[in-house]
């Protein structure tokens, strides 16, 4: 607190080299801005965030001003809000303005700031310069009509994931981002992360919805409807609904999805249960062969990462898939139904969905990869609110399940797991539930733990920034095996959550897992009694082969 | 050519101070020698086509030389020739086609003068008889009124021989400087001379230089920015491509001064000529020992390398230009941090403009005192200025800073026209319009501040009655549209506006609705808003300054963006669309001129009838109505 400014004429204090917008907003005036992310570098495009100096009259951005002493500055004066004004008509100038259409509405940071600046009449007339769309990907619409190239999904795909999958093309008014030789995003390194999505102030980059299909379909008494919920978007749903315990929503969840017509409801947990336990017999036959790092991972997009960027840690992926696509394998030999259904917290599902080894003959194992978004507005537009009036459990084999599994999706779940199985192997009786220290709060995490008398270390590691962050020492440090996620917080940040991923929401929803994981007794995968049955029924010990 | 580093050393260190014995114009010669001025502007103008025939002509028979020259800096001159025959004076020769080369040199060569429309002037010299009723170059009204510095050997010293260019006393400041003086003193010098940038940031170049050099950096990097991108301005070109070691020694001095041991050369991809000359240069600096590793013994290391630009206008700007050296795209970031802080690849950068760097010999040479002895208020030095438009004379002409409008005219406007001049627009793209009342206006940097124009990298376009005030805005104003690098809203949003605005009231409205007609009202006022708009919020200059020709047309020439919205009037009869033609069927006696002329046939009738023009196809040429010979052609 070393520099002391003047802020409207009163006195304030700010930190040495921290910009103006960050003392503003620590003081309580919020200054609107559509480019700028605290993580980001300030880049200055969008103007918004201008303030007036007062000695000068000059309109200074605050995004990248650093504080100087006994600066005077003026954060809502007439000329300040008329700069602001100005600019928020000229880009709706440039907008397709078809909100009553766009999937953003009412969440959409330029539609709110429209408001906020009181603009409600249209002052400039011109030619609007229509963008293309990008459909490529089966995750992604990016629709750069609607781009007000503030750059947040180009600097966050460059700075935080150095991957730069698109990037700003042409100049002048023909300037729009794009794909390498835009190709689409399906073609490029895009690893389907998500990050873009929920940087992107406006509707130019939304999850792709395969809705109103999913809902002609429903109508087919025909054919057999199964759904697999995970248990990230049920907690979702809980706490979108204000329902407090995870059981009960998702028995609400199982009830209503019954109720709009799927024959069988199923949770994700079940899967989940199923990759800790194919994941414990990799890890154990790895015990005894020569120190190797494996990297143990549920989410699609490390795996492209990896693919794409990183092709030399391949060898050390286990192979086991995503939860999602063992749901997929296993209810096709199981359950025969002909429209299978996935709720999943993120879009990468979506890309995963679609891969020539999750496809039969062409055709996708899953039909549809729904997000908790999609999820919540499915069940809205078929007239269910939650909570639902009626309470039922998931169908056979999802009926029982471990808290491990639940637990999975959220931050450092699947050590946990793991770890629990482990020792549920080697004939510990795991009495508390949890066996690992966890800490929520750290993107890279180690942990130490016994197995038959001898200690093992392993790692957790959440975001690709720190992955790489980290690549060498995971590769170095000799552990038993290093879970890596994409997602800050694991599943629950999901891009495709129904509700924003702020850090408060994010740990609302840790809550309501947590809670249910502690009081739940069947805490490892091997307690699980239909995954026991299932191994024992095929005289099996394992379903994939890491090799 | 291979003790070059030695016959430097002695050159500017020994007494000997001729070392060359190569070709200067003030000897005698035995043998004709021929000097071309081959530049891009005389290349167009096609000096090629001359050389060719001037080869032809001795085709090896006589003997003689042909030395390419650097050119004079006026390009409606070109292409030049100069001769000098044994005896007698140098004599130079403007818009010598290839099919004049022979009668020049016939009588040239035979001491007879050719016709005096081909003559530009002699230099004479002592020794040397003069030519009878040749005026001397420097007496030349157009010489004489210029005040030529930077420009000083133009037309003499030979852009592709670094002999030459020490001939000319060239590098002598810059071992001057390194053997001399401490990088501290040599920023103190520049500083004291009060030299500012000539791109048009008018920075003072000696605190910027300080302000690199106290960063305490070890790798610090100097930047020439020479990508002269605006439409109007070409001195960039003129100095690069006919006194590159100008530009290098520039470069040498201001790399020592701030410590950088690497140095740059960004330049458009496009002065392909300039390009090659700045390498040939580089390459003989680097065999004189001038740069390179431990320059003269000083222990000082100097690189420097070409940067070939891909020509973008906003890469001008210096962080724009550093992002594009490092491979980023080419759009500004905001500062602080400054590039003398913070700039290519995270090292303290300089960028200075070409222009600013080819003042620096010259004060090191004759020190800072005498480098303010020209100048006003603020502002001194001399100041090149890219004339073009409706004057006599089209070129860079070099002048006091802080002359007014009236000097530059003088000298590039020959006889009485000047009183036709309607306007005067300075500083290009991101300049504004004088009007005439105003032609006594100081161009230096705090009167241009005031009166809130912008003074650019030079670009003086002369507009007379002929040219419509709101084409230029549009003309300029599509540029910077075009040119905007799209990054900040402002800029992008702004300017696609103004545009539609600007080309809304140059054209007839489509259809005749009241909407439409509200708009073309509400334009002007929004012209104003959204002009201030960008000046006040844009991210870097280009944007800053963008509508400076926007709100100086408004504010000189209102009438006339009046009448084009009110009357739908073209005084200079340039916005064509604003019109619509018929024909008065009364006066109309089916001659068929028109319908033959007309290049659209847009005008159909059968023979002594009355013709009928067809609206959607009409050009708005006009040739209809100036061959009509009965008045029928009615204009609305």
């Amino acid at each position: 607190m070393a520099i002391e400014f003047y802020v409207n004429n009163t006195l304030q204090k700010a930190e040495k080299g921290e910009t103006i917008l960050s003392a503003l907003n620590r003081i309580g005036i919020s200054i609107p801005t559509l480019c700028n992310m605290a993580e980001l570098s300030p880049t200055g495009a969008c103007r918004l965030c201008v303030v007036e100096n007062a000695d000068n009259g000059n309109l200074i951005t605050s995004c990248s001003t650093p504080v100087s002493a006994n600066l005077r500055i003026l954060t809502h004066s007439p000329e300040v809000i008329a700069a602001r004004k100005t600019i928020v008509e000229l880009l709706l100038t440039n907008h397709p303005e078809n909100c009553l259409y766009c999937d953003k509405s009412g969440d959409c940071e330029l539609q709110k700031l429209a408001e906020e600046l009181n603009i409600r009449e249209k002052l400039f007339y011109g030619n609007k310069i229509f963008g293309k769309t990008d459909r490529s990907s089966p995750g992604i619409v990016r629709d750069m009509s609607k781009c007000i190239l503030c750059g947040r999904c180009v600097r966050i795909c460059e700075e935080i994931l150095d991957i730069s999958a698109i990037d700003l093309i042409n100049r002048g008014k023909n300037t729009s981002i794009e794909t390498v030789f835009q190709k689409g995003l399906y073609y490029s390194d895009c690893i389907h992360c998500g990050l873009c999505v929920t940087a992107c102030p406006t509707g130019a980059i939304l999850p792709k919805s395969n809705l109103n299909q999913l809902i002609e379909k429903l109508g087919d008494t025909k054919i057999s409807k199964s759904i697999v919920v995970s248990s990230a978007s049920i907690a979702d749903m809980a706490s979108k609904y204000g329902i407090r315990k995870y059981e009960e929503a998702r028995n609400y969840i199982m009830a209503a999805l019954h109720d709009i017509g799927f024959e069988k409801a199923y949770t994700m947990s079940l899967f989940s249960d199923f990759f800790i336990s194919e994941a414990a017999t990799a890890i154990l036959e790895k015990i005894t062969k020569p120190p190797k790092p494996l990297i143990i991972t549920d989410c699609p997009a490390v795996k492209k990462y990896i693919q794409t960027k990183d092709p030399e840690l391949s060898q050390f992926v286990c192979k086991i898939p995503p939860s999602q696509q063992i749901a997929a394998k296993l209810l096709s030999i199981e359950q025969k139904t002909d429209l299978l259904v996935s709720v999943s917290p993120c879009i990468a599902h979506k890309y995963e969905a679609v891969q020539t080894q999750n496809t039969n003959k062409g055709v996708p194992e899953i039909d549809f990869v729904l997000t908790s978004g999609e999820l919540s507005k499915l069940l809205k537009t078929l007239g269910v609110s939650l909570p639902y009036t009626k309470k039922e459990t998931p169908d056979k084999p999802a009926n029982s399940d471990s808290s491990a599994g639940v637990f999975f999706e959220t931050k450092h779940g699947i050590t946990e797991g793991i770890v629990r199985e482990l020792s549920l192997r080697s004939g510990l009786s795991i009495q508390l539930n949890r066996i690992l220290e966890i800490k929520p709060e750290k993107d890279f995490a180690e942990y130490e733990f016994d197995l038959n008398g001898s200690k093992y270390r392993v790692a957790a590691v959440y975001g690709i920034e720190n992955f790489k962050k980290y690549r060498t020492q995971i590769l170095k440090d000799n552990y038993l095996f290093v879970e890596v996620r994409s997602c800050r917080y694991a599943c629950l940040d999901g891009c495709g959550q129904s509700q924003s991923v702020d850090i408060e929401n994010t740990k609302r929803l840790r809550k309501i897992i947590v809670e249910y994981d502690e009081k739940n007794s069947n805490n490892s995968a091997g307690k699980n009694p239909n995954i026991k049955g299932f191994y024992r029924s095929n005289n099996i010990d394992r379903i994939f082969n890491n090799d | 050519m291979k003790n070059l580093k030695d016959i430097a050393y002695k050159t500017l260190f020994g007494k000997d101070q001729k070392a060359f014995k190569e070709f200067r114009y003030e000897r005698s010669v035995d043998i004709p020698h021929i000097f071309v001025e081959r530049n891009t502007g005389s290349i167009i103008a096609g000096i090629e086509d001359t050389i060719d025939y001037i080869k032809r002509y001795f085709n090896d028979e006589t003997d003689y030389v042909l030395i390419e020259n650097s050119s004079l800096g006026i390009s409606s001159f070109d292409p030049v020739i100069g001769v000098q025959v044994p005896g007698r004076a140098l004599i130079l020769f403007k818009n010598v086609k290839y099919n004049y080369v022979s009668t020049i040199l016939d009588s040239i060569l035979n001491h007879i003068l050719p016709d005096n429309d081909f003559i530009i002037a002699q230099v004479a010299n002592e020794g040397l008889s003069a030519w009878p009723d040749i005026t001397e170059l420097s007496e030349l009204g157009l010489f004489a009124k210029q005040n030529r510095r930077v420009l000083k050997n133009f037309g003499f010293v030979q852009p592709e021989s670094i002999e030459s260019y020490f001939n000319f006393g060239g590098y002598s400041a810059f071992a001057q400087t390194i053997t001399q003086k401490t990088p501290i003193e040599v920023c103190n010098i520049v500083e004291e001379s009060h030299l500012r940038g000539r791109g048009g940031g008018a920075y003072r170049t000696g605190k910027k230089w300080r302000d690199a050099l106290n960063t305490g950096k070890s790798l610090k990097y100097f930047i020439c920015n020479a990508d002269e991108s605006d439409p109007g301005s070409f001195s960039g070109r003129l100095l690069a491509e006919n006194n590159p070691h100008l530009v290098v020694e520039g470069i040498l001095i201001g790399a020592y001064a701030v410590g950088a041991r690497k140095a740059v050369i960004y330049i458009r991809n496009t002065y392909s000529l300039a390009i090659e000359r700045l390498q040939k240069a580089l390459e003989q600096v680097e065999k004189a020992g001038l740069c390179g590793e431990d320059i003269f013994g000083s222990g000082i290391d100097i690189d420097i390398e070409i940067f070939k630009g891909p020509g973008a206008y906003v890469c001008g700007e210096e962080t724009a230009l550093i992002a594009s050296i490092e491979g980023e795209r080419g759009a500004p970031k905001p500062k602080p941090p400054y590039p003398t802080q913070e700039g290519l690849f995270g090292f303290p950068t300089v960028v200075n403009n070409i222009e600013t760097i080819c003042n620096v010999p010259w004060i090191m040479q004759n020190g800072a005192e005498k480098f303010m002895e020209t100048g006003f208020k603020n502002s001194f030095g001399t100041k090149l200025f890219s004339v073009s438009g409706k004057t006599d004379v089209i070129g860079v002409i070099e002048t006091v800073m802080g002359a007014s409008v009236n000097d530059i005219l003088d000298v590039c406007i020959l006889d009485g026209r000047k009183s036709e001049i309607k306007a005067v627009h300075i500083g290009g793209p991101s300049g504004g319009f004088i009007d005439a009342p105003n032609f006594g206006l100081n161009l230096d940097y705090e009167t241009i501040n005031s009166s809130k124009l912008w003074l650019g990298s030079g670009s003086f376009l002369v507009l007379d009655e002929s040219n419509c005030i709101i084409d230029i805005s549009k003309y300029f104003i599509r540029f910077i549209n075009n040119e905007s690098c799209g990054k900040c809203i402002p800029c992008r949003e702004g300017s696609q506006r103004l545009l539609e605005i600007l080309e809304r009231i140059s054209e007839k409205p489509q259809d005749n609705n009241k909407h439409e007609s509200l708009l073309r009202f509400k334009g002007v006022t929004q012209l104003e808003q959204i002009s201030k708009l960008m000046q006040k919020t844009s991210l870097c200059g280009l944007g800053q300054n963008a509508p400076n020709t926007i709100l100086s047309g408004l504010a000189k020439f209102r009438q006339e963006y009046e009448e084009h919205i009110y009357e739908r009037k073209c005084v200079a009869n340039v916005c064509r669309n604003l019109k619509e033609y018929f024909v008065i069927i009364d006066n109309c006696v089916g001659c068929g001129i028109c319908a033959k002329k007309c290049p659209a046939d847009a005008i159909i009738g059968s023979d002594h009838h009355a013709h009928f023009i067809v609206q959607d196809r009409c050009i708005k040429c006009g040739v209809c109505e100036s061959v009509c010979k009965f008045n029928a052609i009615m204009v609305k």
